[in-house]
């Protein structure tokens, strides 16, 4: 994509959730005019009551972030780019899809009550006073099992009608966003850059003085049709497919400004700040075991160093652990350094028996190529052939039935040919 | 029978050559390994390093190693990995790049092939910023040249590490685009109106601002349809979601670390 980052309006699914069913007919004409008909029945089924956390790929403000949100409206954002309208409730309102999502910020002292519920309760069991919509009105099919567990949220009728978003407010609440994430970690970077947003409609509730908590839910609003509640409850409940925690503090000044000063005032490069000096260049004392039993304490380097490393280190031996030690005759201490480093690898390897394997197949072939080339450079033909081989020692003159190439069957070259076979073999 | 011969190989085969080369990026390095005690990294903190090629180097050697009998394996081996360094510093960057959707590699392919630097250097971070602002933004320059990212990993919950491809003097951290807060920056609650029209203007500011307090009720519930209509009337046209979300989003912060 060209734009670093686009918004689009919504995304819709190329189906929504639901039943279908498949008619199939197959018309022929041959030995008689005839139809063949067959019906099938599938469905989509989406989560309707509880995401799963790998659904999500951010929040803001992050799960029990601290800081000053009061002017800000928080969001989820959704790896799955069609979420907020893959179901409808409700028909569609100027042309556009109205999402079957919403998400309502409480703080802990609205009067909210929030519990766990088994699914097949909430769908069966009526309380008194509380509303929910009628099992008839929700989708038969969906993904969680009737014993699964699901977060409800019950809000006394007031609070309801104080935050929930209308109608007309819902279809702008939610829209899809396509991002670059070439500059972000391999993790992000390999998704395809396609997000759904869903965005809150209400500044997080802050505290003067002191940090407030909220809670944020997603909430689903299958069934509830136009969004009232009825008029002899005095509660409406509401399915929170996913809640979090904030704590807002007004004028704190936390936010990424903040974070990054933080980072500014302890920013060095690496080991130079630590206390000894022989820390500062790197080295840290790590006991040591030795092989003949006694125990030291040698230094060790780890990979990230302060300076630019341009000498290359001559090993004593380069094929061992114990040839990179190095010996200090002054203190007495080895530096354990690049033979921690050489084994590290060792085991790295063994860790991974496949490449383990393809090194020791690799180096059995190297071997076999290296000594037929020894071979061939010493028996100077082009081609090695064994039974080519026997038939000349042998002396005999069916090179031609042989099939091989048009020098070695001259005549004229079957002397020298005999001549080099016993040249190389002394 | 042998019938014909070829060529003695010589580099390592494909697998085993990028095997060496994650190997080169540190990766499956026990994090004590890389950072001996807390110290180095403490809380809330940002450490800048080079990476040391002796260390690298020999950490490649004792993979090698494995099933080696005798000297003359050991030998052998040597030049093998002499011979195959050269694909393996051109491959530096494709273990990144393999990772990497398509959609996101516009302008990066003309790097491909290309030998790396003499020195590999990194950061590493230590902050909550890791933690909350997922998908968060990095970029290195030294001096005007912006280097390749060879790793950018979190290791941990709050660290997290970062490897370029030659001397970094030059950090950039941004908030992540999905990320992006929505709302005002500050207690007036007053948003400049951006241009959406599809020509040089767009993303520049009017000279209109929305005050969002005339759309939020008591409780701080905010009246969104009425606020698009608002935006609407002085864009000139009906706006949807994502025009409005394009008017409420703050732009995105970023902040450089620069080599003194």
């Amino acid at each position: 994509m060209e734009e670093e980052m686009k918004f689009i309006d919504y995304i819709k699914p190329p189906m929504e959730n639901g039943t279908y069913y498949i008619r199939a007919t197959q018309s022929v004409t041959s030995p008689e005019n005839c139809r063949f008909e067959d019906n099938a029945q599938f469905f989509i089924a989406g989560h309707a009551f509880r995401l799963p956390q790998e659904g999500i790929f951010s929040t803001y403000p992050a799960d029990n972030e601290t800081g000053e949100f009061q002017n800000i409206l928080p969001f989820v954002v959704m790896e799955n780019r069609t979420f907020p309208w893959e179901n409808s409730f409700c028909p569609e309102r100027n042309g556009v899809p109205v999402p079957w999502v919403a998400l309502l910020v409480v703080s802990e002292r609205e009067g909210a009550e929030e519990r766990e519920l088994q699914i097949g309760e909430l769908l069966e069991k009526r309380e008194e006073g509380i509303y929910y919509p009628k099992k008839e009105k929700l989708p038969e099919i969906f993904a969680e099992k009737k014993t699964d567990t699901c977060h409800v949220l019950d809000l006394p009728k007031e609070l309801y009608e104080s935050i929930m978003p209308s109608l007309d407010d819902l279809p702008y609440l939610c829209h899809a966003k396509c991002v670059n994430l070439n500059k972000t970690e391999d993790r992000v970077c390999a998704k395809d850059g396609f997000f759904s947003v869903i965005c809150g409609n209400r500044f997080i509730p802050s505290g003067d003085g002191e940090s407030l908590k909220s809670t944020i839910h997603l909430v689903s609003l299958l069934g509830m049709e136009d969004l009232s509640a009825m008029p002899d409850c005095k509660k409406v409940r509401l399915v929170s497919l996913y809640h979090w925690n904030v704590f807002s503090q007004k004028n704190s000044g936390e936010d990424f400004g903040m974070a990054i000063k933080r980072l500014k005032e302890n920013c060095s490069v690496i080991h130079a700040s630590m206390d000894t000096d022989l820390k500062r260049q790197g080295c840290s004392i790590k006991k040591h075991f030795t092989r003949t039993g006694e125990q030291t304490y040698s230094l060790y380097r780890p990979p990230l160093i302060p300076y630019a490393n341009t000498e290359e280190m001559e090993a004593e031996n380069r094929h061992t652990a114990d040839g990179r030690l190095i010996y200090d005759r002054e203190t007495g201490i080895f530096d354990v350094t690049y033979a921690a480093a050489w084994q590290l690898g060792r085991m790295l390897a063994l860790n991974h028996p496949v490449t383990a394997e393809s090194i020791l197949q690799f180096r059995k072939k190297q071997k076999l190529e290296r000594h037929h080339s020894c071979l061939r450079s010493s028996v100077d033909f082009r081609k090695l052939d064994i039974e080519h081989l026997t038939v000349l020692l042998a002396g005999t003159n069916s090179l031609k039935e042989g099939g091989c190439d048009e020098a070695d069957t001259d005549d004229t070259n079957d002397g020298r040919a005999v001549a080099s076979v016993f040249r190389g073999y002394r | 029978m042998i019938q014909t011969m070829a060529e003695p190989l010589r580099q390592f085969s494909e697998d085993i050559v990028e095997f060496m080369t994650r190997l080169r990026l540190l990766y499956e390095v026990p994090f004590s390994y890389l950072v001996t005690e807390e110290a180095v990294l403490p809380p809330e903190s940002i450490r800048f390093f080079y990476i040391d090629g002796n260390w690298t180097e020999a950490l490649v050697q004792g993979a090698l190693s494995v099933g080696r009998v005798s000297e003359a394996d050991g030998i052998s081996d040597w030049t093998l990995q002499r011979l195959s360094m050269s694909t393996v510093n051109r491959q530096l960057r494709q273990i990144r790049l393999q990772l990497m959707h398509e959609n996101h590699k516009r302008g990066l392919k003309e790097t491909e092939g290309r030998a790396a630097s003499k020195f590999q250097t990194g950061f590493l971070i230590r902050s909550g910023l890791v933690r909350n602002r997922k998908g968060l933004e990095i970029m290195g320059k030294n001096g005007d040249t912006r280097l390749e990212v060879l790793r950018l990993e979190a290791l941990a919950d709050d660290i997290l590490i970062g490897l370029f491809d030659g001397e970094l003097t030059d950090l950039v951290i941004a908030e992540p685009k999905t990320g992006l807060r929505f709302g005002s920056s500050d207690d007036t609650r007053e948003i400049k109106v951006r241009s959406v029209t599809d020509d040089d203007s767009f993303g520049k500011y009017l000279n209109d601002t929305v005050d969002l307090k005339q759309f939020t009720q008591a409780g701080g519930k905010l009246d969104v349809s009425r606020l698009a209509q608002k935006f609407g009337s002085i864009l000139g046209h009906e706006i949807g979601a994502a025009e409005l979300a394009f008017e409420l989003i703050a732009v995105a912060q970023r902040a450089e670390f620069v080599k003194k």
